[in-house]
């Protein structure tokens, strides 16, 4: 359902196009597809992510703090600009979604429940 | 500036928090130390989490990450069928919704004074026309609800 955070998200990582395509019939993606796509910097074997995690922990440690913080603030910011313009109203869309999918499983269980009645 | 206290790294059912000397904390998505399901009392629970894990100056790297391989494999919400139940999403409906009953949960705090199992599925009651029974309780101060105030 639209349209939480998980939208933003993915138009962000994987771009506009690719998310438009992809979010209405949502398949598993393999790491490779991800990669292709931009939405993660690196694969790695099974098993070995959190071992290169920490590699990467200790490169970054390496600079100081502010320079830290402040890299990933500017890395951040766009991405929170698009959630606070969006999610908002995407999880109105979502909730109006949501009441429309509870009344069709209600109109295709009431019947059953009917005909029970009548039984 | 909080800071999270040794004990508290514990504090939560479904995350494992563990940091190093060097302030590298790993977040470890999980249930019962196997792969992680996600249920509403973590969503509720994770919004905690996160804000205190932000907040603390001594994590300086979060690395996220799941038991047994896996980061988020499942989930396991009851939302729909709870409202289904409750009537909450029928046409045209305003009644108080099961999520609000407990006096207790309704705080003049905001989003953090719903918390418990029955939180889940705030966002939903925004756009069904649903009454909060809390007292004072403002329901825009939650960033999902826009626009909608409560007061009773």
């Amino acid at each position: 359902m639209p349209g939480d955070g998980i939208f933003t998200t993915w138009s962000y990582r994987a771009g506009a196009g690719r998310a438009e395509a992809f979010l209405p019939n949502p398949q598993p993606l393999t790491a490779r597809t991800a990669y292709e796509w931009g939405v993660v910097a690196e694969v790695v074997p099974n098993g070995k992510a959190l071992s290169r995690a920490r590699e990467l922990a200790k490169l970054y440690l390496k600079a100081p703090e502010v320079t830290r913080r402040n890299t990933r603030v500017h890395f951040m910011q766009p991405l929170k600009e698009r959630i606070v313009r969006e999610v908002g109203y995407g999880l109105a869309l979502e909730g109006a979604s949501a009441a429309d999918l509870v009344k069709s499983m209600q109109a295709q269980s009431e019947p059953v429940a009917q005909k029970g009645k009548v039984a | 500036m909080q800071r999270l206290q040794d004990n508290d790294l514990g504090s939560y059912r479904s995350l494992k928090l563990i940091r190093d000397s060097e302030g590298v904390l790993v977040a470890e998505f999980h249930s019962n130390d196997g792969p992680f399901t996600f249920t509403a009392q973590d969503h509720t629970e994770f919004v905690d989490a996160f804000y205190r894990i932000a907040q603390d100056r001594a994590n300086k790297i979060v690395i996220l990450t799941g038991a047994g391989g896996d980061f988020i494999p499942r989930d396991r919400f009851f939302i729909l069928r709870q409202r289904r139940r409750s009537r909450c999403l029928g046409p045209g409906s305003r009644r108080r919704c099961s999520a609000f009953r407990k006096p207790s949960q309704h705080t003049r705090a905001g989003h953090r004074g719903y918390r418990g199992t029955r939180s889940c599925a705030l966002r939903i009651c925004a756009t069904c026309e649903c009454d909060c029974g809390g007292r004072g309780c403002d329901l825009p101060r939650c960033p999902a609800f826009p626009g909608r105030h409560c007061a009773r």
